[in-house]
């Protein structure tokens, strides 16, 4: 249940910028995962309203967006994009995938009164 | 509220669900949207860059292992010890949710070994391994091993700054892991298979699993490995030593230019 732990920091966060962007209230966290981040989206709801309990982001509505990253196949040179590990290169079916960056695991949009 | 991605969309899900979608903005009732950017990882990147910086400062190789409880860890971590202790200067992090019964272990074999109990967490995380840093002297030029938290899945999203990191499974968890719990075998540098001396008595496919860690890692190897019967420990220990080995030549100071 690392989840817990991520969604404290993502709190935490929202408490620090709430000075810097004058807001009293979030209404809606927009979270945005790539598949190398080792989220369950159930277990990152569950923990954001726990965390969330008695701040100013108590009662927001979670966005678990999944950003795919994009891939280069070792193989047949194909640029594609995976949404999880162990996919297969689309043309050509290898697995030897390169990967590029990952999204990880980003706080993005936030909607705020 | 939308039952796919519990955000609050009007009366329902009217808007799309697009997987790369991050994009569309919802019907809102005068909300002010803000986008911040953050990255919820950083502070432990943060402090993984720390500690991968006073690796490379002091010479050390730092490697961390991950496996699910019981997969040999410890008993291999103490084999190796023993192994290379007259010639490598070596000292041990061990993370645990409770008690001091692993360092004792490495006390043992005269290793120095700091316990992290990390109560009710699930992983070690960077910041846990700069306080260990704090504490334990550093075996510079040497090597640092980090035996992390019996855990295959959460240890994995946290780099703790570490040069190497190494995923063990044991013969008799099946090799149908990396398929599994696919991040571990990802970020893996070495696949150690342990517990080799079991493998006439369970239905282990060696094949597949490497099969399987190919499609996560490509040129992945499984090491076969029995710290009971030394079996694959010679093919280990050279890994370790070149390893070792790298890790003192880059971090070697630089020497005077005579002109």
């Amino acid at each position: 249940m690392h989840e817990l732990s991520l969604c404290r920091t993502l709190v935490g966060i929202l408490e620090t910028q709430a000075g810097r962007h004058h807001y009293r209230r979030v209404r809606r966290v927009e979270l945005r995962v790539g598949p190398q981040a080792m989220v369950e989206p159930g277990a990152m709801m569950f923990s954001f309203d726990v965390a969330s309990r008695g701040t100013l982001a108590e009662g927001a509505v979670l966005e678990i967006r999944l950003v795919p990253t994009r891939v280069v196949c070792l193989d047949c040179s194909h640029e594609g994009e995976a949404e999880k590990l162990a996919e297969a290169c689309a043309v050509c079916g290898s697995y030897r995938l390169l990967w590029e960056e990952d999204a990880g695991l980003r706080l993005g949009e936030i909607e705020v009164d | 509220m939308c039952a796919t991605c519990g955000c609050g969309g009007e009366e329902g899900a009217k808007h799309e669900h697009h997987p790369h979608a991050w994009q569309h903005r919802h019907g809102t009732e005068g909300g002010r949207v803000i986008d911040l950017e953050a990255d919820l990882l950083e502070a432990n990147a943060a402090f993984a860059r720390r500690n991968r910086e006073i690796f490379r400062r002091s010479g050390v190789l730092a490697v961390n292992i991950i496996s699910s409880p019981g997969s040999g860890k410890t008993t291999l971590l103490v084999r190796t010890l023993e192994a290379l202790r007259d010639r490598i200067p070596m000292a041990v992090i061990e993370g645990d949710q409770q008690s001091e019964l692993d360092a004792e272990r490495i006390r043992a074999t005269g290793v120095l070994a700091l316990q992290i109990q990390t109560g009710k967490s699930c992983h070690l995380d960077a910041h846990a391994v700069a306080h260990a840093l704090e504490a334990l002297p550093i075996p510079e030029q040497g090597i640092l091993w980090i035996e992390n938290v019996g855990n295959l899945i959460c240890p994995a999203l946290f780099d703790l700054g570490e040069g190497k990191r190494v995923v063990i499974l044991s013969v008799t968890e099946g090799e149908d892991k990396p398929r599994k719990y696919p991040e571990a075998f990802h970020g893996a540098d070495l696949l150690l298979l342990s517990k080799a001396d079991l493998l006439p008595y369970v239905d282990f496919s060696v094949e597949q699993c490497a099969d399987f860690a190919h499609r996560l890692r490509p040129g992945l190897e499984p090491l076969l490995l029995s710290a009971k019967t030394g079996k694959g420990m010679e093919e280990w220990l050279r890994w370790v030593e070149e390893g070792w080995l790298r890790a003192k030549a880059s971090n070697r100071p630089e020497k005077p230019v005579v002109p």
